[in-house]
């Protein structure tokens, strides 16, 4: 059934937008596709969806502060916005995504995440889930127990851009919550999705931007200063040991000379000898 | 020994005092090889991260101070003796020996502390190699993560300066992981189980450790900096004094003791 869809929007984007082609289609063609038209005009996107004026937001920095990360965005969901709309109990609510630069206020709704090359051909579908609870709506103590933290932040928080896993999958066709870009600037849609129609939609988000990587090699590991400790202590002991060595140089080589000196005159013979000086008497030792 | 009085008198108070000095560098180099044997036993577990930077000068430093440590308490034993025997080559000996060894200690305390000052002027050493090593496959990588995980989870820390690291900037540890930081950044309860991964990885701040470890490790490496360079500078101004001092009285026993 998807893929029927897909298809038609396709042929209507290929009727509507592609011109040169249309003048080669033969009149049956053309009738088709007005049919088409007539047929599946209020399921594609087009003015004519009853606009809520109201965008997206992001998450409360004060719950994620580190939101957005180089390739997440946690928005908070759409609480009661649709209610004018009436929508079913089981309606759903999908998530659009699309680089900033290529956002328009046309598109064509369906398309995923290798289709748009994660949106920086066209806006994609990035998440769907069940249009959140305007009546009871989960209690926020909730969000202090922790057996029930995820299931509530999930009730309140949609992440975009968590899945990794799907962008390598050929398998995964339809829906793909894949990576954002790096630093890039994106906006976002949600859509009220009842039954298999588009009913309404809010308008493009603000432009979120994803968080810029930088290169740990640019990081600035320059010593800067020296401290007044690593300076205090190189510079007093070096300055102490120059007058350590000062002192204590001089004087070994004086009393080398002295020994060699005092031996040699002497004739030292290993006994004390008293030695009359100016002014005492001492014992003149040996030390040899 | 024929003295005057006065002189004998002086002299015997001043080696009294000098005795008394080398049985303090005797304790102090006791204490201080003491000390860096716990700096060199790494008892922080932070040798990985100041290994992995290609110099451990705070280590090697540490390592000359048990060295220098253990030979200033033998130079003051032996000095203690060559005070006492009055023996002047004793004396002149332990002088040599004890500049030597405070030669060598000077150099311990200088390089602990430049070093010192390279690793944690700012966090940015620690946080481009944590960012390039952690989860990395290489010998180097793998202490690195080792030791971060170790940190991260005993110290209910994240990241150098906080969770911001693991996504401002590129590294190996996001080129190979979809989850925004590592599981240790996640608060954990007491028994240490993950509290919420989900929570904890969808940025909840409450579930999420919002705390660097580089105060952590600056304090490790703070400490062993003070055991090795400040304690050492204070035991090396001592032992000047008392290497003056010596050689003072030397030179005054010379004078008394050669023939003029």
């Amino acid at each position: 059934m998807k893929f029927c869809y897909f298809a038609v929007h396709v042929e209507i984007r290929f009727c509507l937008i592609g011109l040169v082609p249309l003048f080669r289609l033969n009149k049956m063609q053309l009738l088709i596709c007005g049919i088409i038209l007539i047929w599946f005009g209020q399921n594609s996107y087009s003015a004519n969806n009853p606009v809520v004026l109201v965008q997206p937001q992001l998450a409360s920095p004060l719950l994620l502060p580190y939101n957005p990360t180089q390739t997440t965005v946690s928005l908070e969901k759409p609480f009661c916005v649709f209610d004018t709309l009436n929508p079913s109990s089981n309606a759903n609510v999908d998530v659009y995504v699309v680089l900033s630069s290529v956002a328009s206020s046309t598109f064509t709704p369906w398309k995923n995440y290798k289709g748009t090359n994660g949106g920086s051909t066209g806006p994609y579908r990035a998440a769907s889930f069940k249009l959140p609870n305007c009546a009871s709506p989960a209690k926020l103590s909730d969000l202090s127990i922790p057996s029930k933290l995820l299931s509530t932040l999930n009730e309140y928080l949609i992440q975009i851009g968590n899945n990794s896993a799907c962008v390598n999958d050929p398998a995964a066709t339809d829906l793909c919550n894949g990576p954002l870009g790096v630093g890039a600037a994106y906006r976002f849609k949600f859509l009220l999705i009842d039954g298999a129609l588009v009913k309404g939609e809010t308008s493009w988000s603000e432009p979120v931007f994803t968080r810029q990587a930088l290169d740990p090699a640019d990081l600035d590991t320059w010593i800067g200063k020296r401290t007044g400790s690593s300076v205090v202590i190189a510079s007093v002991l070096s300055s102490v040991t120059f007058l350590l060595l000062c002192l204590l140089i001089p004087m070994s080589i004086y009393e080398l000379v002295h020994r060699v000196k005092g031996k040699w005159l002497s004739g030292c013979n290993h006994k004390p000898q008293m030695v009359e000086t100016t002014f005492t008497m001492v014992i003149r030792e040996c030390h040899w | 020994m024929a003295m005057s009085d006065e002189e004998k008198g002086g002299s015997v108070g001043l080696k009294a005092l000098l005795v008394f000095c080398n049985v303090i560098i005797a304790l102090c180099g006791l204490t201080l090889y003491a000390e860096t044997i716990w700096v060199a036993t790494d008892a922080y577990k932070v040798y990985p991260i100041v290994g992995v930077t290609g110099k451990d000068d705070i280590f090697a430093g540490a390592w000359i101070a048990i060295f220098t440590g253990f030979a200033f308490f033998c130079t003051a034993i032996y000095g203690i003796f060559a005070l006492i025997q009055e023996n002047r080559l004793m004396v002149v000996l332990y002088l040599g020996l004890l500049l030597i060894v405070y030669i060598f200690e000077c150099a311990s305390a200088i390089t602990s502390f430049t070093h010192r000052d390279y690793m944690v002027s700012s966090s940015n050493l620690i946080k481009k190699q944590m960012l390039r090593y952690y989860t990395d496959n290489s010998t180097p990588g793998q202490l690195i993560t080792n030791t971060w995980n170790k940190i991260m989870l005993g110290q209910q820390c994240c990241g150098t300066d906080g969770p911001l690291d693991w996504i401002n900037y590129n590294s190996t540890f996001s080129a190979t992981n979809t989850a925004p930081w590592p599981l240790n950044c996640c608060v954990r309860l007491r028994n240490f189980e993950v509290a919420d991964q989900g929570a904890c990885y969808a940025g909840d701040v409450r579930y999420v450790l919002t705390d660097g470890c580089f105060s952590y490790i600056a304090y490790s490496i703070n400490r062993y900096t003070w055991g090795v360079s400040w304690f050492g500078f204070a035991i090396l101004l001592f032992t000047n004094s008392e290497l003056i001092a010596t050689w003072l009285m030397e030179k005054g026993n010379h004078r008394v003791l050669r023939p003029r």
